[in-house]
């Protein structure tokens, strides 16, 4: 992690309490999700250390504009309302939509055990009163605002455990050895900032590019006979 | 700049046009009728879209009424030289009314960049089927890909609640779209977004990728294929 330390030493510990947070062992479901990874095996699109970096590669392309860009805006400080009902609207296909809001409850869940972040609170009070469905992305970006830790840096710990966890998803499907896992992530690495940037400069109206193959993945996943992962 | 209006509303039982106002390049025909539906084609004068274009088009679905909107052929979206083109979509559907919003499939050309919004209100009951269809370029020729950039950001609001958005953002030179997460190796891709009807079931599909889901509301299906006939007549079958 570059800056770790430097952060660590004007940060206390809010970098490690985000990356806890972040980490595939934080128990929000992760694991349990494919994101249509289980699709690409199934089909033989990923079956070996390059076409996984090629995923990989088009997955942050992807991301720079979902995920990355819902929590960067909900650190801005725009209305979560309006960017929850906005997240559901774009997220049409009903596994990514469904994984998101199951993981954004488990996280909020285990937040309100360990800490008292207003701002997470709040989000759980909209959800619970039923003006909002609570999105995964936007909860994160929720928690970088509180932990205050520097938001590029927090983004790309986040882009990093969305793409850790595909990797290890896409190793254990195909199977791949963790080592063509890794070096397929190492290699994908190289462009996490400039999705990052991409994902703060995100102008509202660009919000949840789609790609259709990735969308088409995950609809297709509702329909596979027998499934290892819910998404 | 052109512009296009047009209102239906129902008349005896029957839907007809009931106002209407329109610029070059735009034209309608006189609707023709598919028992109670009034089939409306959107026709263009010119060949396609150019640099410098900005066109606005209105669609008032009033109460009751049963439309369809077609167009002729294909949209071209012509090389614009590093300008660019623009097109506003704006349509309502009233209470009751039935809206089938059909445009015909667009090609972006070499060096086309075109920006379209479409933005939809509707009414809880009321009923949408849209659908968007492209091509990659001119593929009969070999050109693929070749487009600066096409945006096209499509919103559906039901009684002030944003349900769904599909927002395309093809930049070929930030991103490889004919591969993985994008068009996977096909030529054309297909939307369809339905509201207020039954749950739909797919038909069997030979040479096509298809696939539907369950949206905040409403239902969504995708296509990746080898032409816009074939995703238009995949799509068609759905209904």
């Amino acid at each position: 992690m570059p800056g770790a330390y430097a952060s660590l030493t004007v940060m206390g510990d809010n970098l490690l309490k985000l990356i806890q947070s972040l980490d595939p062992l934080f128990p929000t479901g992760g694991y349990t999700l494919s994101n249509g990874m289980e699709t690409y095996t199934r089909d033989g699109i990923v079956h070996d250390g390059d076409s996984l970096r090629k995923h990989l590669s088009a997955y942050l392309h992807m991301l720079a504009y979902n995920d990355l860009a819902f929590a960067a805006k909900a650190h801005e400080g725009v209305d979560v309302k309006n960017l929850d009902e906005l997240l559901s609207a774009l997220r049409a296909p009903y596994e990514l939509r469904s994984a998101s809001v199951k993981q954004c409850a488990r996280f909020l869940t285990l937040h309100t055990k360990m800490d008292n972040y207003p701002l997470l609170e709040h989000y759980s009070l909209l959800i619970k009163e039923k003006k909002c469905v609570g999105h995964y992305p936007i909860a994160i970006g929720l928690l970088i605002k509180e932990t205050r830790v520097d938001l590029q840096e927090a983004l790309s710990l986040y882009c990093y455990s969305i793409l850790a966890l595909m990797a290890n998803q896409a190793a254990k499907l195909v199977p791949l050895r963790q080592l063509d896992g890794q070096i397929a992530l190492h290699d994908v690495l190289k462009s996490v900032p400039e999705a990052v940037k991409r994902a703060v400069d995100c102008p509202m109206d660009e919000l949840g590019i789609s790609g259709a193959g990735f969308d088409l993945s995950s609809m297709r996943h509702e329909a596979l006979d027998s499934r290892l992962y819910i998404s | 700049m052109g512009e296009l209006y047009i209102k239906t509303s129902v008349k005896n039982g029957k839907t007809v046009v009931s106002d209407r106002f329109y610029t070059s390049p735009f034209k309608i025909a006189q609707p023709f009728y598919d028992r109670n539906t009034a089939e409306i084609m959107v026709m263009q004068a010119s060949a396609g879209i150019l640099a410098g274009d900005a066109h606005r088009l209105q669609f008032d679905i009033g109460a009751g009424s049963k439309v369809m909107i077609t167009g002729q052929s294909y949209t071209k979206l012509f090389d614009m030289s590093g300008k660019n083109a623009k097109q506003e979509t704006r349509i309502t559907v009233a209470e009751g009314a039935e809206l089938y919003y059909m445009p015909c499939p667009v090609i972006p050309f070499c060096g086309s960049d075109f920006e379209s919004r479409v933005n939809i209100e509707i009414s809880r009951n009321s009923r949408l089927f849209l659908w968007d269809i492209m091509s990659c370029g001119r593929v009969g020729m070999g050109e693929r890909f070749a487009f600066k950039r096409y945006r096209q950001r499509m919103e559906v609001m039901v009684d002030g609640r944003i349900v769904f958005v599909d927002n395309a953002r093809l930049v070929p030179d930030e991103c490889d779209v004919s591969g993985i997460g994008f068009f996977e190796g096909h030529t054309h891709m297909g939307t369809a977004y339905l509201y207020g009807f039954e749950k739909i079931t797919l038909p069997e599909a030979q040479g096509i990728t298809a696939a539907k889901t369950k949206a905040a509301a409403g239902q969504l299906v995708r296509v990746l294929g080898g032409s816009g006939e074939e995703i238009a007549d995949y799509l068609k079958l759905i209904l």
